[in-house]
Protein backbone atom coordinates (compact mmCIF):
# COMPACT_ATOMS: atom_id res chain seq x y z
CA UNK A 1 0.00 0.00 0.00
CA UNK A 2 2.76 2.40 0.96
CA UNK A 3 4.54 1.55 -2.30
CA UNK A 4 1.43 2.40 -4.26
CA UNK A 5 1.17 5.81 -2.64
CA UNK A 6 4.84 6.56 -3.25
CA UNK A 7 4.44 5.45 -6.87
CA UNK A 8 1.39 7.67 -7.25
CA UNK A 9 3.28 10.58 -5.78
CA UNK A 10 6.25 10.12 -8.08
CA UNK A 11 3.99 9.82 -11.08
CA UNK A 12 2.26 13.09 -10.20
CA UNK A 13 5.62 14.69 -9.69
CA UNK A 14 7.07 13.37 -12.95
CA UNK A 15 5.38 12.60 -16.24
CA UNK A 16 1.83 13.51 -15.33
CA UNK A 17 2.57 17.06 -14.27
CA UNK A 18 1.84 18.51 -17.67
CA UNK A 19 -1.38 16.52 -18.03
CA UNK A 20 -4.76 17.80 -16.94
CA UNK A 21 -6.15 17.43 -13.41
CA UNK A 22 -8.52 14.66 -14.43
CA UNK A 23 -5.63 12.72 -15.89
CA UNK A 24 -3.78 12.98 -12.61
CA UNK A 25 -6.82 11.82 -10.67
CA UNK A 26 -7.34 8.73 -12.85
CA UNK A 27 -3.68 7.84 -12.68
CA UNK A 28 -3.52 7.93 -8.90
CA UNK A 29 -7.06 6.74 -8.35
CA UNK A 30 -6.08 4.47 -5.49
CA UNK A 31 -4.80 7.43 -3.48
CA UNK A 32 -8.17 9.05 -3.91
CA UNK A 33 -9.91 5.78 -3.12
CA UNK A 34 -8.01 5.66 0.16
CA UNK A 35 -9.27 9.14 0.98
CA UNK A 36 -12.92 8.27 0.34
CA UNK A 37 -13.65 6.63 3.75
CA UNK A 38 -12.37 9.67 5.64
CA UNK A 39 -14.37 12.07 3.55
CA UNK A 40 -17.47 9.90 3.69
CA UNK A 41 -17.32 9.85 7.49
CA UNK A 42 -16.61 13.58 7.59
CA UNK A 43 -19.59 14.32 5.38
CA UNK A 44 -21.89 12.02 7.32
CA UNK A 45 -21.03 13.06 10.84
CA UNK A 46 -19.78 16.63 10.56
CA UNK A 47 -21.20 18.29 7.48
CA UNK A 48 -24.57 16.56 7.31
CA UNK A 49 -25.69 17.67 10.82
CA UNK A 50 -24.44 21.20 10.19
CA UNK A 51 -26.26 21.31 6.86
CA UNK A 52 -29.34 19.86 8.53
CA UNK A 53 -29.33 22.78 10.99
CA UNK A 54 -29.37 25.14 8.04
CA UNK A 55 -32.39 23.35 6.55
CA UNK A 56 -34.22 22.94 9.85
CA UNK A 57 -33.94 26.66 10.56
CA UNK A 58 -36.73 26.98 7.98
CA UNK A 59 -38.89 24.36 9.71
CA UNK A 60 -41.18 24.44 12.72
CA UNK A 61 -39.38 21.56 14.41
CA UNK A 62 -40.68 20.44 17.78
CA UNK A 63 -39.28 16.99 18.36
CA UNK A 64 -40.42 14.32 18.28
CA UNK A 65 -43.63 15.07 16.34
CA UNK A 66 -43.94 18.40 14.54
CA UNK A 67 -41.65 19.14 11.60
CA UNK A 68 -43.22 21.52 9.16
CA UNK A 69 -41.86 24.01 6.65
CA UNK A 70 -42.60 27.58 7.72
CA UNK A 71 -40.13 29.65 5.70
CA UNK A 72 -38.41 32.43 7.61
CA UNK A 73 -40.84 32.45 10.52
CA UNK A 74 -38.23 31.07 12.91
CA UNK A 75 -35.95 34.01 12.20
CA UNK A 76 -38.86 36.40 12.64
CA UNK A 77 -39.82 34.84 15.96
CA UNK A 78 -36.27 34.94 17.26
CA UNK A 79 -35.56 38.45 16.05
CA UNK A 80 -38.70 39.81 17.70
CA UNK A 81 -37.86 38.13 21.01
CA UNK A 82 -36.61 40.67 23.52
CA UNK A 83 -34.57 38.02 25.31
CA UNK A 84 -32.59 37.41 22.11
CA UNK A 85 -31.53 41.03 21.93
CA UNK A 86 -30.71 41.08 25.64
CA UNK A 87 -28.44 38.10 25.02
CA UNK A 88 -26.62 40.06 22.33
CA UNK A 89 -26.27 43.10 24.55
CA UNK A 90 -24.66 40.84 27.17
CA UNK A 91 -22.49 39.29 24.49
CA UNK A 92 -21.31 42.78 23.58
CA UNK A 93 -20.14 43.36 27.15
CA UNK A 94 -18.48 39.95 27.23
CA UNK A 95 -16.61 40.69 23.99
CA UNK A 96 -15.45 44.08 25.22
CA UNK A 97 -14.23 42.55 28.45
CA UNK A 98 -12.67 39.33 27.20
CA UNK A 99 -10.53 41.13 24.63
CA UNK A 100 -9.13 43.51 27.22
CA UNK A 101 -7.63 42.26 30.47
CA UNK A 102 -8.10 38.48 30.07
CA UNK A 103 -6.67 38.78 26.56
CA UNK A 104 -3.62 40.76 27.64
CA UNK A 105 -2.73 38.82 30.78
CA UNK A 106 -1.30 35.70 29.08
CA UNK A 107 0.88 37.92 26.92
CA UNK A 108 2.10 39.87 29.94
CA UNK A 109 2.94 36.62 31.71
CA UNK A 110 4.76 35.34 28.63
CA UNK A 111 6.79 38.54 28.48
CA UNK A 112 7.62 38.19 32.17
CA UNK A 113 8.86 34.65 31.72
CA UNK A 114 10.72 35.62 28.55
CA UNK A 115 12.52 38.45 30.30
CA UNK A 116 13.70 36.30 33.20
CA UNK A 117 17.45 36.20 33.22
CA UNK A 118 17.69 32.83 34.92
CA UNK A 119 17.05 29.92 32.53
CA UNK A 120 16.14 27.67 35.43
CA UNK A 121 13.36 30.01 36.56
CA UNK A 122 12.04 30.10 33.01
CA UNK A 123 11.78 26.32 32.95
CA UNK A 124 10.16 26.35 36.37
CA UNK A 125 7.43 28.83 35.45
CA UNK A 126 6.74 27.10 32.16
CA UNK A 127 5.98 23.95 34.09
CA UNK A 128 4.14 25.47 37.03
CA UNK A 129 1.82 27.60 34.90
CA UNK A 130 0.18 24.46 33.56
CA UNK A 131 -0.53 22.83 36.91
CA UNK A 132 -3.70 24.79 37.80
CA UNK A 133 -5.26 23.64 34.51
CA UNK A 134 -5.30 20.13 35.97
CA UNK A 135 -8.28 21.13 38.10
CA UNK A 136 -11.37 20.02 36.15
CA UNK A 137 -13.31 22.96 34.76
CA UNK A 138 -16.46 21.89 36.58
CA UNK A 139 -14.65 22.09 39.92
CA UNK A 140 -13.53 25.63 39.14
CA UNK A 141 -17.07 26.61 38.16
CA UNK A 142 -18.55 25.11 41.33
CA UNK A 143 -15.92 26.88 43.35
CA UNK A 144 -16.83 30.24 41.82
CA UNK A 145 -20.47 29.42 42.40
CA UNK A 146 -19.67 28.95 46.06
CA UNK A 147 -17.67 32.21 46.11
CA UNK A 148 -20.71 34.17 44.95
CA UNK A 149 -23.26 32.38 47.16
CA UNK A 150 -25.38 34.45 49.59
CA UNK A 151 -24.87 34.85 52.52
CA UNK A 152 -22.00 32.45 53.29
CA UNK A 153 -20.07 32.46 50.03
CA UNK A 154 -16.36 33.20 49.88
CA UNK A 155 -16.73 36.76 48.62
CA UNK A 156 -19.37 37.66 51.20
CA UNK A 157 -17.30 36.11 53.99
CA UNK A 158 -14.38 38.22 52.84
CA UNK A 159 -16.47 41.39 52.74
CA UNK A 160 -17.79 40.68 56.24
CA UNK A 161 -14.29 40.04 57.51
CA UNK A 162 -12.99 43.41 56.30
CA UNK A 163 -16.10 45.25 57.50
CA UNK A 164 -17.73 46.06 54.17
CA UNK A 165 -21.02 44.52 55.29
CA UNK A 166 -23.15 46.82 53.15
CA UNK A 167 -21.79 45.21 49.97
CA UNK A 168 -22.82 41.68 50.93
CA UNK A 169 -25.32 40.46 48.38
CA UNK A 170 -26.33 37.42 46.30
CA UNK A 171 -23.90 38.24 43.52
CA UNK A 172 -25.28 35.86 40.92
CA UNK A 173 -28.91 36.68 41.70
CA UNK A 174 -28.65 40.46 41.45
CA UNK A 175 -29.36 41.86 38.00
CA UNK A 176 -26.61 44.47 38.17
CA UNK A 177 -23.84 42.16 39.43
CA UNK A 178 -24.60 38.81 37.78
CA UNK A 179 -22.81 39.49 34.50
CA UNK A 180 -19.78 41.21 36.06
CA UNK A 181 -19.53 38.29 38.48
CA UNK A 182 -19.40 35.83 35.59
CA UNK A 183 -16.89 38.01 33.74
CA UNK A 184 -14.64 38.12 36.78
CA UNK A 185 -14.42 34.34 36.94
CA UNK A 186 -11.09 32.98 35.93
CA UNK A 187 -9.20 35.73 37.74
CA UNK A 188 -6.21 36.25 37.29
CA UNK A 189 -6.47 34.82 33.76
CA UNK A 190 -2.87 33.68 33.57
CA UNK A 191 -2.98 29.92 33.67
CA UNK A 192 -3.31 27.56 30.74
CA UNK A 193 -1.53 27.07 27.48
CA UNK A 194 -1.90 30.61 26.10
CA UNK A 195 1.12 32.06 27.93
CA UNK A 196 3.18 29.14 26.65
CA UNK A 197 2.04 29.69 23.06
CA UNK A 198 2.97 33.38 23.33
CA UNK A 199 6.25 32.36 24.91
CA UNK A 200 7.01 30.00 22.05
CA UNK A 201 6.32 32.86 19.66
CA UNK A 202 8.68 35.14 21.57
CA UNK A 203 11.42 32.51 21.58
CA UNK A 204 11.03 32.16 17.81
CA UNK A 205 11.91 35.79 17.19
CA UNK A 206 15.26 35.72 15.33
CA UNK A 207 18.20 36.46 17.59
CA UNK A 208 19.56 39.06 15.15
CA UNK A 209 16.51 41.28 15.69
CA UNK A 210 16.88 41.04 19.46
CA UNK A 211 20.61 41.75 19.23
CA UNK A 212 20.00 44.73 16.96
CA UNK A 213 17.48 46.08 19.45
CA UNK A 214 19.96 45.63 22.30
CA UNK A 215 22.79 47.30 20.40
CA UNK A 216 20.55 50.24 19.51
CA UNK A 217 19.96 50.71 23.23
CA UNK A 218 16.34 49.66 23.13
CA UNK A 219 14.72 49.54 26.56
CA UNK A 220 12.73 46.44 27.44
CA UNK A 221 9.41 48.27 27.22
CA UNK A 222 10.26 49.73 23.80
CA UNK A 223 11.41 46.32 22.61
CA UNK A 224 8.10 44.79 23.69
CA UNK A 225 6.08 47.32 21.69
CA UNK A 226 8.28 47.66 18.58
CA UNK A 227 9.80 44.20 18.26
CA UNK A 228 7.93 41.58 20.26
CA UNK A 229 4.33 42.47 19.46
CA UNK A 230 4.81 42.87 15.70
CA UNK A 231 6.75 39.61 15.64
CA UNK A 232 4.11 37.53 17.43
CA UNK A 233 1.09 38.81 15.55
CA UNK A 234 0.57 35.28 14.26
CA UNK A 235 -0.10 34.11 17.81
CA UNK A 236 -2.24 37.16 18.55
CA UNK A 237 -4.33 36.41 15.49
CA UNK A 238 -4.72 32.80 16.56
CA UNK A 239 -6.03 33.82 19.97
CA UNK A 240 -8.20 36.51 18.45
CA UNK A 241 -9.95 34.08 16.12
CA UNK A 242 -10.23 31.35 18.75
CA UNK A 243 -11.40 33.98 21.23
CA UNK A 244 -14.12 35.21 18.87
CA UNK A 245 -15.35 31.68 18.27
CA UNK A 246 -15.22 30.79 21.96
CA UNK A 247 -16.94 33.96 23.14
CA UNK A 248 -19.76 33.70 20.61
CA UNK A 249 -20.43 30.04 21.35
CA UNK A 250 -19.58 29.79 25.02
CA UNK A 251 -22.25 29.44 27.65
CA UNK A 252 -20.77 26.90 30.05
CA UNK A 253 -20.55 29.30 32.98
CA UNK A 254 -24.09 30.54 32.39
CA UNK A 255 -25.41 27.00 32.15
CA UNK A 256 -23.84 25.94 35.44
CA UNK A 257 -24.20 29.12 37.44
CA UNK A 258 -27.23 31.16 36.41
CA UNK A 259 -29.12 29.49 33.55
CA UNK A 260 -29.18 32.92 31.94
CA UNK A 261 -30.94 34.53 34.89
CA UNK A 262 -31.76 36.67 36.78
CA UNK A 263 -34.27 38.12 34.29
CA UNK A 264 -31.91 37.45 31.40
CA UNK A 265 -29.06 39.44 32.97
CA UNK A 266 -26.53 36.77 32.02
CA UNK A 267 -28.24 35.42 28.92
CA UNK A 268 -25.92 34.91 25.96
CA UNK A 269 -26.72 33.70 22.43
CA UNK A 270 -25.34 30.23 23.10
CA UNK A 271 -27.48 29.87 26.20
CA UNK A 272 -30.48 31.22 24.29
CA UNK A 273 -29.92 28.58 21.64
CA UNK A 274 -29.71 25.93 24.32
CA UNK A 275 -32.93 26.89 26.09
CA UNK A 276 -34.75 27.05 22.76
CA UNK A 277 -33.43 23.67 21.68
CA UNK A 278 -34.03 21.70 24.85
CA UNK A 279 -36.71 23.68 26.61
CA UNK A 280 -35.47 24.71 30.04
CA UNK A 281 -38.31 24.83 32.57
CA UNK A 282 -37.48 28.34 33.70
CA UNK A 283 -37.61 29.98 30.28
CA UNK A 284 -39.60 27.92 27.83
CA UNK A 285 -41.65 25.63 30.07
CA UNK A 286 -39.98 22.45 28.81
CA UNK A 287 -41.19 23.24 25.33
CA UNK A 288 -38.39 22.63 22.85
CA UNK A 289 -38.35 24.63 19.65
CA UNK A 290 -35.55 23.10 17.64
CA UNK A 291 -36.35 25.17 14.55
CA UNK A 292 -35.81 28.44 16.36
CA UNK A 293 -32.64 27.06 17.93
CA UNK A 294 -31.35 26.19 14.45
CA UNK A 295 -32.19 29.71 13.28
CA UNK A 296 -30.13 31.15 16.16
CA UNK A 297 -27.34 28.73 15.28
CA UNK A 298 -27.33 29.84 11.65
CA UNK A 299 -27.14 33.49 12.67
CA UNK A 300 -24.33 32.78 15.13
CA UNK A 301 -22.47 30.85 12.45
CA UNK A 302 -22.74 33.77 10.03
CA UNK A 303 -21.57 36.23 12.69
CA UNK A 304 -18.60 34.07 13.70
CA UNK A 305 -17.52 33.63 10.08
CA UNK A 306 -17.81 37.37 9.54
CA UNK A 307 -15.82 38.37 12.62
CA UNK A 308 -13.16 35.70 12.18
CA UNK A 309 -12.67 36.88 8.61
CA UNK A 310 -12.47 40.46 9.82
CA UNK A 311 -9.91 39.55 12.47
CA UNK A 312 -7.76 37.62 10.01
CA UNK A 313 -7.88 40.28 7.35
CA UNK A 314 -7.33 43.23 9.66
CA UNK A 315 -4.30 41.68 11.33
CA UNK A 316 -2.80 40.49 8.07
CA UNK A 317 -2.87 43.90 6.37
CA UNK A 318 -1.79 45.97 9.33
CA UNK A 319 1.05 43.97 10.76
CA UNK A 320 3.44 41.24 10.21
CA UNK A 321 5.41 42.60 7.23
CA UNK A 322 7.90 44.60 9.22
CA UNK A 323 10.34 44.93 6.33
CA UNK B 1 33.38 47.06 32.99
CA UNK B 2 35.22 43.76 32.62
CA UNK B 3 37.24 42.72 35.64
CA UNK B 4 40.20 41.64 33.50
CA UNK B 5 40.81 45.27 32.50
CA UNK B 6 41.49 46.27 36.11
CA UNK B 7 45.14 46.69 37.17
CA UNK B 8 46.45 44.05 39.53
CA UNK B 9 45.53 44.50 43.17
CA UNK B 10 42.87 47.10 42.56
CA UNK B 11 39.66 46.74 44.54
CA UNK B 12 36.74 45.23 42.64
CA UNK B 13 33.41 46.86 43.43
CA UNK B 14 30.79 45.04 45.48
CA UNK B 15 28.50 44.50 42.51
CA UNK B 16 31.26 42.73 40.61
CA UNK B 17 32.04 40.40 43.48
CA UNK B 18 28.45 39.14 43.65
CA UNK B 19 27.91 35.71 42.17
CA UNK B 20 25.98 35.37 38.93
CA UNK B 21 22.87 33.83 40.46
CA UNK B 22 22.38 36.72 42.86
CA UNK B 23 22.68 39.17 39.99
CA UNK B 24 20.06 37.38 37.95
CA UNK B 25 17.86 37.10 41.03
CA UNK B 26 18.10 40.87 41.51
CA UNK B 27 17.17 41.39 37.88
CA UNK B 28 14.27 38.94 38.09
CA UNK B 29 12.90 39.88 41.49
CA UNK B 30 9.96 41.96 40.31
CA UNK B 31 8.94 39.29 37.82
CA UNK B 32 9.19 36.62 40.51
CA UNK B 33 6.88 38.61 42.77
CA UNK B 34 4.36 39.24 39.99
CA UNK B 35 4.30 35.67 38.70
CA UNK B 36 4.39 34.23 42.21
CA UNK B 37 1.34 36.23 43.25
CA UNK B 38 -0.51 35.32 40.06
CA UNK B 39 0.29 31.65 40.42
CA UNK B 40 -0.69 31.68 44.08
CA UNK B 41 -4.08 33.13 43.16
CA UNK B 42 -4.44 30.59 40.37
CA UNK B 43 -3.57 27.76 42.71
CA UNK B 44 -6.39 28.57 45.13
CA UNK B 45 -8.81 26.24 43.32
CA UNK B 46 -6.38 23.36 43.82
CA UNK B 47 -6.19 24.07 47.52
CA UNK B 48 -9.96 24.28 47.81
CA UNK B 49 -10.48 21.12 45.80
CA UNK B 50 -8.15 19.08 47.99
CA UNK B 51 -9.23 20.71 51.24
CA UNK B 52 -12.97 20.36 50.67
CA UNK B 53 -12.55 16.75 49.55
CA UNK B 54 -11.82 15.90 53.20
CA UNK B 55 -14.92 17.57 54.65
CA UNK B 56 -18.33 16.17 55.41
CA UNK B 57 -21.31 18.49 54.71
CA UNK B 58 -21.38 19.74 58.29
CA UNK B 59 -17.70 20.67 58.27
CA UNK B 60 -18.14 22.40 54.91
CA UNK B 61 -21.01 24.52 56.20
CA UNK B 62 -19.37 25.52 59.47
CA UNK B 63 -15.83 26.06 58.20
CA UNK B 64 -15.50 25.96 54.42
CA UNK B 65 -12.06 27.57 54.31
CA UNK B 66 -9.99 26.05 57.11
CA UNK B 67 -8.64 22.57 57.48
CA UNK B 68 -11.02 20.55 59.63
CA UNK B 69 -10.48 17.35 61.61
CA UNK B 70 -11.19 14.51 61.43
CA UNK B 71 -10.26 14.19 57.76
CA UNK B 72 -13.00 12.36 55.93
CA UNK B 73 -11.17 9.89 53.74
CA UNK B 74 -14.47 8.10 53.22
CA UNK B 75 -15.37 10.82 50.68
CA UNK B 76 -12.63 9.44 48.50
CA UNK B 77 -13.95 5.89 48.80
CA UNK B 78 -17.47 7.00 47.88
CA UNK B 79 -16.23 9.10 44.98
CA UNK B 80 -14.05 6.29 43.70
CA UNK B 81 -16.98 3.88 43.78
CA UNK B 82 -19.00 6.39 41.78
CA UNK B 83 -16.40 7.00 39.08
CA UNK B 84 -15.03 3.43 38.94
CA UNK B 85 -17.16 2.57 35.95
CA UNK B 86 -16.48 5.83 34.10
CA UNK B 87 -12.75 5.42 34.68
CA UNK B 88 -13.00 2.08 32.91
CA UNK B 89 -14.83 3.80 30.05
CA UNK B 90 -12.10 6.43 29.87
CA UNK B 91 -9.46 3.73 29.74
CA UNK B 92 -11.38 2.02 26.96
CA UNK B 93 -11.68 5.19 24.90
CA UNK B 94 -8.03 6.07 25.52
CA UNK B 95 -6.90 2.65 24.36
CA UNK B 96 -9.17 2.84 21.30
CA UNK B 97 -7.58 6.12 20.25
Amino acid sequence: MANAIVAAGSRIGGRARAAGTWNQITKSWYAYALLIPSFALLLTFIYYPAGLALVESLFDWQPPIVNQFIGLDNFKRVLTDRLFWISFRNLGWIIVWSFSVPFAMPFIVAECIFNLRSRMSQQFYRMVILIPTLVPGMVTLQLWKWIYVYPDGGLNLLLNAVGLNQFVKPWLNTVSTALPAILFMGFPWIIGSSPLIYLAGLMNIPGEIMDAATIDGCSTLRRIFYVDIPQILAQVRLFLVFGIIGVFQGFGAQLVLTQGGPYGATMVPGMYLYIKAFGIERWTKNFPRMGEACAVGVMLFALIVFFSYLGQKYLRTSGVDVD
Amino acid sequence: MATTALPRGQQVTASQRRPEWIKSLQHDLGIHLFLGLGLLLSAIPIFFMVNISFKNPGQFLTDPLGITFPLHWDNWVIAFNVIKRSLMNTALIASAV
